[in-house]
Formats: structure tokens, sequence, C-alpha cells
């Protein structure tokens, strides 16, 4: 797969200009070459095996727990970590946490500066090196002399400010193809768990008229939470239909193999309570794996049979100037599985996931202190650069890739979350500012918060206006406001605050922005303003109760 | 600590004496036109920086990356010889300086883009400038030679990207930045593309040939 032209610095093949491509000049659509891509137009369907026996779902286990084991971070379990207590794993966290704050100390500071206050180098270097060789100067009056960057500095609220009355809302223009909500909010609940969802368009598809790619799904069986989050390739018109029935197949398969293997396996609730460092608990992990990844299968088979249907439909054919892809239906994939378990008294969930491409899925412990309070699971496959990830494919969902990318874990964590880049990559670096995710989904009211409520106290919500059809503006709190920005720490510190927050929260300021949680969170997740965002954004928040007192 | 993601646009413009007269009064008429357009479009307003490096006998950055919303408009005027060498050298320091990296705390930018304008031959040694932009991290070159003199091969030496423009009337200059204008907000707008496609820039202008 080539690599997309927009990158970040750092590490860029010295041939990367090579893939820059020239627009076909305006013609009838019918005349664009097809696609250079690969990908068999319409392969046989996948066979997906059924996992047969505990032996065999034992090996895949400890395949997923090698792998975990290998990635050797965050979270707990794997060969190494299932003989270290879950307790013990949490105690690394700190030091991690440590070092990563030291290494920010280290390198904000010296950047600051750099853009702050020095002037660029180069002209004076560059001038003096020309002279030497060029032929003789003509004089000639000197040319507007190079300002000190920045010597009037705009902060990102301004801009934004300045670019929200720019911001068009046009709505999704149809052209025949299938047609995907403005945007979609959904919650499931049960005594042992809520979920909550939402996928709202981004603003560059409201400013284009396009449709939101990002698609989610969620489900809970009798035990088990279920949520699955995709996010359609960008440059793939069709690819909200490949993220739609991936998360909808994915959901669904897992809630049915799900229901029928707790039926069928009695004591699998004990055998996943068991000590992390007993057989029993590596074979009843080893049995979610096995479904995990093959929601991913069932994903891609999925897609498969969909292409089946859009490949001989003359309306997608027309739309795309060529017959349908499978490439053309490429989304992200990122699927978590929550077993609430009571063990010795003591809250616990089990997660099993599995992430193909960016986006994020973390863990939550919201009584925690700041330094172990937080767990990414799984890894973005875009590397070094953001904007560069994977999809689900036929290469990645072969059981030795798709065994990498599923991790297991235990913890006491009760907020469990999946989200597509639109909004992880405003919460960057995710090891520490999906902390602030949180505290914003508390502050904009839309998980509970601790603490007493007072008057509102500055700083107070900041409105923007909606890039909507009303218009209407749209006051939000931001966690990013309490934060000093001169100390990297802040976040932590904020994060064992938390219940002195509340006097900054919505509620505080006698603001709502929606009737239930679902419709706050979907007000929230399609008003937030974060300068050089304004992709779709999807997330989905699992919610464990704390206790027998946590009424969800 | 809490910087955006931006992409950084570098324009490297001809100012030798070749370019007196018509052409240079053409290209300040361009970066206004191009400036205009851009601040009407929210995607390149919150994401595009904009440099502007200049060559005659020598080369110089006259405006440093600036964000769109601040950017004046320099006055260029024309008059020696044409180091393009020199020019290419200044756009690699500047991008060393200018352009941040992704660190695990830290979002980088975006890679830049470059437009490179002119109409002559390098009077200088393109192979040094040509070896100080392989050293850093830049997307696309796109370098547009115009007139009779300007030489392809050369241009081919520094990109991929080449167009060739015949004449430098000022509505083939207006064109062009027009073109440019275009570009950045593609490039603006596909940010947030996934990978697995190369950025697609608009068709260039009618009369403009790409050399292949």
């Amino acid at each position: 797969m080539e690599k997309s032209d927009l990158k970040p610095t750092a590490d860029i093949p010295e041939d990367s200009a090579k893939t820059l491509v020239w627009q076909e000049r305006a013609e009838p659509a019918a005349n664009k070459s097809p696609a250079p891509e690969t990908d068999k137009p319409d392969g046989e369907p996948m066979k997906i095996k059924q996992p047969s026996g505990a032996s065999r779902l034992y090996s895949d286990a400890a395949k997923s727990f090698s792998t975990l084991n290998r990635a050797g971070e965050n979270f707990a379990a794997g060969a190494a970590a299932v003989k270290a207590a879950a307790e013990n794993t949490v105690k690394e966290l700190p030091k991690k946490i440590e070092r990563a704050g030291a290494a920010i100390a280290a390198r904000t500071k010296p950047k600051t500066d750099l853009t702050k206050s020095e002037p660029p180098k180069a002209p004076a270097a560059a001038k003096a090196e020309q002279s030497a060789k060029t032929a003789p100067e003509t004089k000639r009056p000197p040319e507007t002399p190079a300002k000190p960057a920045e010597e009037k500095h705009l902060s990102d609220r301004e801009v934004m400010e300045h670019t929200a009355s720019i911001w068009q809302y046009k709505s999704i223009a149809d052209d025949g193809t299938e047609q995907h909500s403005e945007y979609h909010e959904k919650r499931v609940k049960a005594p042992f768990a809520e979920i909550i969802g939402a996928r709202v368009r981004g603003k560059k598809h409201k400013h284009d008229g396009t449709n939101c790619d990002d698609y989610f799904e969620t489900a809970l069986t009798e035990d088990c939470a279920i949520s699955v989050v995709c996010d359609g390739a960008g440059s793939r018109t069709l690819s909200r239909i490949g993220a739609r029935v991936s998360a909808e197949t994915a959901a669904g398969y897992l809630k049915s193999s799900l229901t029928e293997l707790f039926g069928k396996e009695a004591d699998l609730k004990s055998k996943l309570s068991a000590d992390m460092n007993a057989p029993e608990f590596m074979e009843g992990c080893g049995m979610i794996a096995a479904l995990v990844r093959d929601s991913a299968r069932e994903a891609f088979a999925a897609q498969q049979n969909e292409l089946k249907k859009l490949s001989v439909d003359e309306k997608y054919t027309k739309a795309l100037g060529r017959p349908a892809v499978i490439s053309d239906l490429s989304c992200t994939f990122l699927a978590a599985v929550v077993v609430p378990l009571e063990i010795n008294g003591a809250r616990q969930a089990l997660t099993v996931s599995v992430q193909i491409g960016d986006g994020c899925i973390c863990t939550i412990d919201s009584r925690a202190g700041s330094e172990s309070c937080l767990r990414l699971i799984g890894e973005a496959d875009s590397g070094k650069f953001s904007g560069e990830t994977d999809f689900i494919s036929e290469k990645n969902i072969v059981p030795d890739v798709i065994g990498s990318k599923t991790r297991v874990g235990r913890s006491t964590a009760d907020i469990i979350m999946l989200m597509t880049d639109g909004v992880a990559d405003d919460y960057f670096p995710a090891q520490h500012m999906m902390k602030r995710l949180y505290l914003d989904l508390c502050l904009n009211g839309i998980l509970p918060m601790a603490g007493e409520l007072t008057a509102g106290e500055d700083p107070a919500p900041i409105r923007y206006r909606s890039v909507s059809m009303s218009q209407q503006s749209v006051a939000l709190q931001y966690a990013k406001q309490l934060l000093n920005p001169d100390d990297p720490n802040a976040i932590n510190a904020l994060w064992d605050k938390r219940e002195m927050l509340r006097c900054h929260s919505l509620e505080a300021f006698r603001m709502n922005i929606g009737d239930s949680p679902e419709e706050r969170l979907r007000v929230w997740l399609d008003n937030y303003n974060e300068r050089g965002s304004f992709d779709d954004r999807a997330i989905t928040v699992i919610r464990l109760p704390r206790d027998e007192k946590d009424d969800i | 600590m809490d910087y955006i993601r931006r992409l950084p646009v570098y324009l490297l413009l001809d100012c030798s004496g070749s370019m007196s007269g018509e052409p240079i009064v053409a290209v300040n008429q361009g970066i206004k036109a191009l400036i205009s357009e851009l601040k009407g479009d929210p995607k390149a307003l919150e994401t595009a920086y904009l440099s502007v490096i200049t060559f005659d006998s020598s080369a110089r950055q006259v405006t440093p990356l600036t964000e769109l919303m601040l950017f004046k408009e320099p006055q260029l005027s024309t008059g020696g010889a044409t180091a393009l060498g020199g020019a290419l050298k200044v756009l690699a320091d500047c991008v060393k300086n200018e352009v941040r990296t992704t660190t695990d705390t830290q979002k980088g930018d975006w890679k830049p883009l470059v437009f490179l304008l002119t109409d002559g031959a390098p009077t200088d040694n393109i192979d040094e400038g040509i070896e100080a932009i392989k050293s850093v991290s830049i997307g696309n070159v796109i370098a547009c030679g115009a007139g009779a003199n300007a030489n392809s091969n050369t241009l081919k030496k520094i990109t991929n990207n080449v167009l060739m423009m015949n004449n430098l009337t000022a509505g083939d200059m207006a064109q062009f930045f027009a073109w440019v204008s275009d570009s950045i907000k593609v490039s603006s707008n596909s940010i947030d593309a996934k990978p697995g496609e190369a950025v697609q820039l608009p068709p260039p202008p009618q009369g403009f040939v790409i050399v292949p």
C-alpha cells in the first residue's frame, strides 16, 4: 500500500515525491482510470473457522499473550504479565509516567524557545555561502527584510473564532449511493454495564457536503459489553459502507457467538476470574480472544459480500467511474469485549480487544490516581506518522497478524473507550491526554462527575458557532482551559484534583447540552473545537458500575 | 506544548533580472490573490503556514513560515542572476529550522509543500542545492518552469513534478497562482486522508505542460 504524500516530517523515503498523482483534468467520471489497487475485486468469501477445542483455544491465547509480551507494555496480560499479579503490573506504570513526564519537560522547553524567539538563521547563512561563489552581486534595492517569526501571535482560539464563521454547512449530496445519517447516537444499558456511543460528520465533510465515514455499533449480552468502531478511508468515497458493514457484522457476530459461548461454558466466568497465572484463566481468555479475532475476519467477509452487490450495481459504477473494488470499502477496525467480573468481592473487568489501523482503545479506572488510572490497549498502526494507517484487509486478518493485534487484560478499570482518530488525534499524546478526554466527558455532563456542585467558576465554558443548519452557538467546557500550559505534568495534577473541578462543569454554569447522556455525547462530539481538527468523529464509552451503590 | 499540526508551504520565487517588468508585477499580484483566496478557506486557515524564499544572484527567505491570517505579502523586485542552487539550500535550512518533527509528546508538522517558479537556467551549483534538500523531509516539490529559457531537464533533477508554462504573461502567472492555491486547499483537505492514496493535486491550468 502506498503511503500518503502528506506525512508529518520524519523518515520520509527519498522517492516519496514520485507518489504524487496528477488528477485527471475534469472529464466525465467514466474516463477515469481504475484505481491501481491489486486487491482481488471479488475473491472467494472468507471461510471462517470456528474454534473447536479447548487445546486449540489455549494455543490461540498463548499466541496473543506472547505478542503482548513482545509489545511489552501498558496492559496487564501476556505470558510475563500473567506471572505477575494484577497489582504488580500496575506498579510499572508510575515509573513510565515519571519517565515520560521528564521527557516532556526536556523536550517542550527548547521547542517553545525555538518557535517563539529564535529568528530563522537561514537567510544570513545562505547569503554568506552564496556571495562566496555566485556571480558578482547586482546592486538592487533591498527587499522587505525577513520579520522575526511570530512577532505577532494568534492563539488557536482566535483562529478558530475566525474560521467558525467561514465553515459552511452543506447537507449530504445524494448521488444514488448509500447515504449515512448526519449523526448517530446510541445507548444500551444493563445492570452490569452501560454503553453510550456517537458519531458525527466532520467539519470537512459538512463543508463539502459529503458523508460521515465513521461508524460504530454496540451490543450487550447477558455477560458482556461489546463495542466496534470503524473509520472508512478518507480517500475512498464508499469507505463509509465498509465501515458500516464491518461494525454491524462484527458486533452482531460477537453478540451471538459470545451468548453461545457463555451458554455452553458454564464455568467460563470463574475461569476468567481465576488467578492470572492459572491455565484455566488463559484458557478462558483464549476462547474470547478467538471470537474477537474472528469478528475481524467476519467483518472482512462481510465487506467482500457487500462488494459483490456494489460491483454490479450501476449506481455505484457510475458514482466511481468504474466498478467498485474491495479497497473502496477500506476501513479501520477497533473492537472490544468487556466482561465485568467479581473477584473476591472486588470488581474487575476483563477486556479483550483488537485494533487494526489508527484510533485509540483505552481503559480508565476513575477511582485511581493519575499515575495508574489510564491504560492504552492496542497500538495504532500509524507508527510515527499519524494520518497513515492500516485497514482490515486480506493480509492482516490471517491468524498470525490478527493475533498480534489482539490484546487481553484484566484490571479494575470502570471505563473502556474506543474512538476513531478524529477524536484520538485531538488528545495527543494519548498516554497522557486520554485523561483529559475523560475529564472533558465529565465536565460536559456526559459521564457522572464526583465532587460538590457549586456555582460556576472561571474559566467559563467556551462558545463557538456550530457548523450546522441552525448555526446556533454551543458552549462547552474544555479541561484544557484548566491546564497550566507550561507544566508538562499538568494533566496529572488536574486528574488528581478532579473532585474539585465540578465548579467548572456545564452543570455548574446551569448549562445542559442534551436530555440524555448519549445526546450530550453527540452534541459535545459535534461541537468541540480544536484547531486543525475537522475529521469525522466516533466514540463509544463502556461504563461499569463501581460498586453496588453506583447506579447506571 | 499543544501545537497543532501545520501544513508548511514554501514558495521559491525567481527574482532574477529576466523576471523584471510584467512577470514580477504578475508574481506580486499572484501572491496577493493566493493569500486572499486561501483566507476564505477554513481548512487552509487552520493548518497552512506560508513562507516566501526568493533568489536572484543569491537567495534569502523573505517571509518566514507564517500563519496564514498574519501573512503579509512581500513586495518583490528583480535583478541579477539565477541562484537556484542557493535557493534550495536556503529551503533546506528553513525546513530544518522551522518544521517541527513528531516526537512522543508532540505532534509534528505535515511534510512541507514546495512550489518553485523559475524562468531561467541556474547560474550556480544546482547539485549542492539538490543534495541539501535531500537531507530534509519535504513532501512534494512542484517546479514550474516559465518561458522559453526555463530548462525542464534541470528542474527534473530537483523533482519529478515539473510543469512548464509557455510564456510569462500576467494571465499565465495568475493561473499559476490560482493553481497553487487550489493545490494548498486540496492538501489541507487531505490532511486526514488515509494512506494508500497519493494526494491528488488539481489538474494544472490550461496551456501548462506536465513534463513526464
